[in-house]
C-alpha cells in the first residue's frame, strides 16, 4: 500500500515539475525542480508532514515563478491544481499509513485514486481541447496525462494485488 | 491540539489551509488569476471534507478466550466493533509487558459502517508471568478527506492473569522430618506402612496379621512385623522479594516464582501441605494447606509478586507462626544481594529448621565493565557472595545455584541428601 502510494506520489511530481520546465529557459526552474523531487523522496523516507507540505509548496513557487516570468495566459492551471491535489493526497498516504489495512478500506482508497485520476484525465482533455482552439496546446501536457495515468495503474494494480493476496489483512 | 469531544487537527488539514491561504495570497500580489485557478482543487476538497465531519459514534466491545493462561500459550483477543456512520478508523490494542503480539500488529486501519459489524482478531502470546490488563481499546477515527481526528477510547480493556509455566520435578527433594498425617515419605518411626521396619515379639493387642511366621517357628514365641509409617511433610517456599535482579526474562524473582509453582504443584500432588511466604519490602504469607485449592491460592498470590523496595528492618519475627510450621522444609529462593535475607535465613536455620537456599542469581550473566577499577569491583561483589554462600553452608544450610536455564531437576540434582545431613546445626 504504502510503496504503491510512494511510486505513485514520485511520478506524479515529477509530472507537475515537468511541465514549468518548458515554459521556461531559466537555470532556477531546473534547480527548483530538482529540489521539490528531492523534498518529495525525503518526505516518503521520513514520514514527514512538513515536508510534505514543503514540497507542495515548492511546486507552487515554480509555478508562481514560472508565470511571473512568462506574460502568456496559462489555460492548465486547474489541471495542474488537480495534480498537486493528487500528490497531497499520495504523499499523506505514505506518510500516514502505518501498520496493516483492512481490505474493504483499500478498495475504497483505490476507488478514490481513481475518481481523482479520472476527474484529472477529464479536466487535462477539456483543457487539451480548449489549447487547441486557441492554438496553445502543449506536447509536455500529454506527458503528464501520461504520467498521471501510468501512476494511477500502478497504484490501483498494486492495491488490487495485495488485497488478492490478503496483504491488506481482512480478520473478519 | 485536541477539543474536549477528542477531535484534533491533522497537519493535512494545516497544510491544506497554509498551501491554499499562501497561493491565493501570492496570486493577487502577481496578479495572475491562474494561481487562484491552481489552489481551487485543494479549496474545494477542504471545504467539502469540514463540511461533511461529524463526530463519530463507533463503540466496541474487547472478548478474549482466555482470561487465565501459563506462559507460551496464545490468547485471541476479538474487538467486535460498530458504527453509526460510514468512517475510516485505526483501531489499537494496548499490549502490556508480559503479553506480545504473536505474528499479527495489535493495531490495525479499517473501514467501519453502520450495516457491517466487524470483528479484529489480535492473537497475543503469554511471555512473562503476573497480572496483566489487556487493553485498553481505542480507535482514531478519521473524518471525510482525513482533515479533522476524533480519538475514542472504545474499553477499559481485561484483566489477564498469567502463570508461571509449570516445570516438572522428576528427581525428589526429600524433607528430612514428617508431620503426623499419612502421605507418601517413609518415616523413622514404626507404625502403619508398608515399608517393612523390624521384627519384634508379640504383644496384646497386636493383630494377627502381622504375625512373622516364620520368625515365630524358629524362636517358638509369637513375632509380629513392624513397618515404617509412611507421613506428609510440610514445605514452605520463601521468597526472597527485597531485590529482582538478573537479566530479562530470566530475573531472581522470575526463577523464583517459576520455581516455587513448579514445587508446589509437586508437592501438593504428593498430598503434602506447602506454604508461601514471601519475604520483602512487603511481607505476605500463606498458610501451609494441601489440595488443589491450595495450589490455585499459591499461584494467584505468586502472580502479584513484586520486588519492593523497603529500608525497614525486616525479621521473621514479623510472621506469623503458622506461616512457618514446625518441622517444615524450608526453600529459600533468593540473589543472596540483601543482608536482610540472609539473616532470615540465618535465624531459620537457628531455630532448626531444615533448610536449602536456592541461589537465583546468574552470576554468569553480569559482566564486568572494561576498566580495572570494574573488572576488579566485579571480583571483589564475586567474592563476596561466595563468602556468603560459605557462611550459609557453615551453618548446615545446602545452598544450589540455578540460572533457570535448566529444569528443577538440575537444580534437584545439585541438592544432598538432606535425610544424610547432620542435625541440630546452629548458628
Amino acid at each position: 500500500m504504502r510503496l504503491a502510494a510512494c511510486a505513485a506520489a514520485l511520478l506524479v511530481a515529477l509530472a507537475l515539475v515537468a511541465y514549468p520546465l518548458t515554459l521556461t529557459d531559466g537555470v532556477w526552474a531546473w534547480w527548483l525542480a530538482l529540489t521539490i523531487l528531492v523534498t518529495v523522496v525525503a518526505a516518503i523516507l521520513l514520514r514527514s508532514h512538513f515536508l510534505v507540505a514543503a514540497s507542495a509548496a515548492s511546486i507552487v513557487s515554480l509555478y508562481a515563478l514560472t508565470l511571473a516570468a512568462t506574460e502568456e495566459v496559462e489555460p492548465f492551471m486547474a489541471v495542474i491544481g488537480l495534480g498537486i491535489l493528487w500528490l497531497l493526497e499520495l504523499l499523506d498516504l505514505a506518510v500516514a499509513t502505518e501498520g496493516p489495512v483492512e481490505r474493504d478500506l483499500l478498495k475504497r482508497r483505490a476507488a478514490w485514486t481513481i475518481i481523482v485520476s479520472l476527474a484529472g484525465g477529464i479536466v487535462a482533455l477539456m483543457a487539451q481541447a480548449a489549447g487547441e482552439l486557441v492554438d496553445a496546446a502543449h506536447p509536455l501536457l500529454f506527458v503528464a496525462a501520461v504520467a498521471c495515468a501510468v501512476a494511477a495503474l500502478a497504484l490501483i494494480s498494486s492495491l488490487a494485488f495485495r488485497a488478492a493476496a490478503g496483504e491488506g489483512s481482512d480478520p473478519v | 491540539m485536541r477539543d474536549a469531544r477528542g477531535a484534533s487537527v491533522t497537519p493535512k488539514l494545516v497544510t491544506y489551509v497554509s498551501l491554499a491561504g499562501a497561493t491565493l495570497v501570492l496570486g493577487l500580489l502577481l496578479g495572475r488569476l491562474e494561481l487562484l485557478v491552481l489552489v481551487l482543487p485543494l479549496v474545494t476538497a477542504l471545504v467539502s471534507g469540514l463540511a461533511l465531519t461529524t463526530p463519530p459514534k463507533v463503540h466496541a466491545e474487547l472478548v478474549v478466550d482466555l482470561t487465565r493462561l501459563l506462559e507460551r500459550e496464545r490468547l485471541h483477543a476479538t474487538i467486535e466493533l460498530g458504527s453509526a456512520t460510514v468512517v475510516e478508523a485505526d483501531v489499537a490494542l494496548s499490549v502490556p509487558p508480559g503479553l506480545r503480539e504473536a505474528g499479527s500488529a495489535s493495531n490495525l486501519s479499517l473501514l467501519l459502517s453502520p450495516d457491517k459489524p466487524r470483528r479484529v482478531t489480535f492473537h497475543l502470546e503469554a511471555v512473562r508471568w503476573g497480572a496483566r490488563r489487556l487493553g485498553p481499546v481505542a480507535a482514531r477515527v478519521w473524518g471525510p478527506g482525513r482533515f479533522v481526528a476524533f480519538d475514542r477510547p472504545l474499553h477499559d480493556g481485561l484483566l489477564i492473569n498469567v502463570y508461571p509455566a509449570i516445570d516438572r520435578l522428576r528427581k525428589e527433594i526429600t524433607p528430612p522430618r514428617t508431620q503426623v498425617f499419612s502421605g507418601n515419605y517413609v518415616s523413622r518411626s514404626s507404625g502403619d506402612g508398608l515399608e517393612f521396619s523390624d521384627v519384634r515379639e508379640f504383644v496384646p493387642g497386636d493383630t494377627p496379621r502381622r504375625v512373622n511366621w516364620r520368625v515365630t517357628s524358629r524362636r517358638q514365641r509369637l513375632h509380629v512385623d513392624e513397618f515404617h509409617l509412611e507421613r506428609n511433610a510440610d514445605i514452605v517456599l520463601f521468597l526472597d522479594t527485597f531485590t529482582d535482579v538478573g537479566v530479562p526474562g530470566r530475573t531472581s524473582l522470575d526463577l523464583s516464582v517459576r520455581a516455587a509453582s513448579g514445587l508446589a504443584n509437586h508437592y501438593l500432588a504428593r498430598k503434602d501441605r506447602v506454604g508461601l511466604v514471601a519475604f520483602g519490602g512487603l511481607l505476605g504469607w500463606l498458610s501451609a494447606a494441601s489440595g488443589r485449592a491450595q495450589m490455585h491460592r499459591i499461584v494467584d498470590y505468586l502472580i502479584g509478586v513484586r520486588a519492593t523496595m523497603s529500608y525497614a528492618s525486616k525479621d521473621i519475627e514479623y510472621l506469623p507462626r503458622r506461616s512457618l510450621p514446625p518441622l517444615a522444609l524450608v526453600i529459600a529462593f533468593s540473589p543472596l544481594v540483601d543482608e536482610r535475607a540472609l539473616k532470615a535465613f540465618v535465624d531459620l536455620a537457628a531455630r532448626g529448621y531444615s533448610l536449602i537456599v536456592v541461589d537465583t542469581l546468574a552470576e554468569d550473566a553480569i559482566v564486568p565493565g572494561r576498566s580495572a577499577e570494574e573488572v576488579l569491583a566485579h571480583r571483589a561483589w564475586r567474592l563476596l557472595r561466595a563468602a556468603k554462600r560459605f557462611e550459609l553452608s557453615r551453618l548446615g544450610v545446602p545452598v544450589v545455584s540455578w540460572d533457570g536455564r535448566e529444569g528443577l531437576d538440575a537444580m534437584a540434582a545439585a541438592l544432598p541428601d538432606l535425610r544424610r545431613m547432620p542435625r541440630g546445626v546452629r548458628a
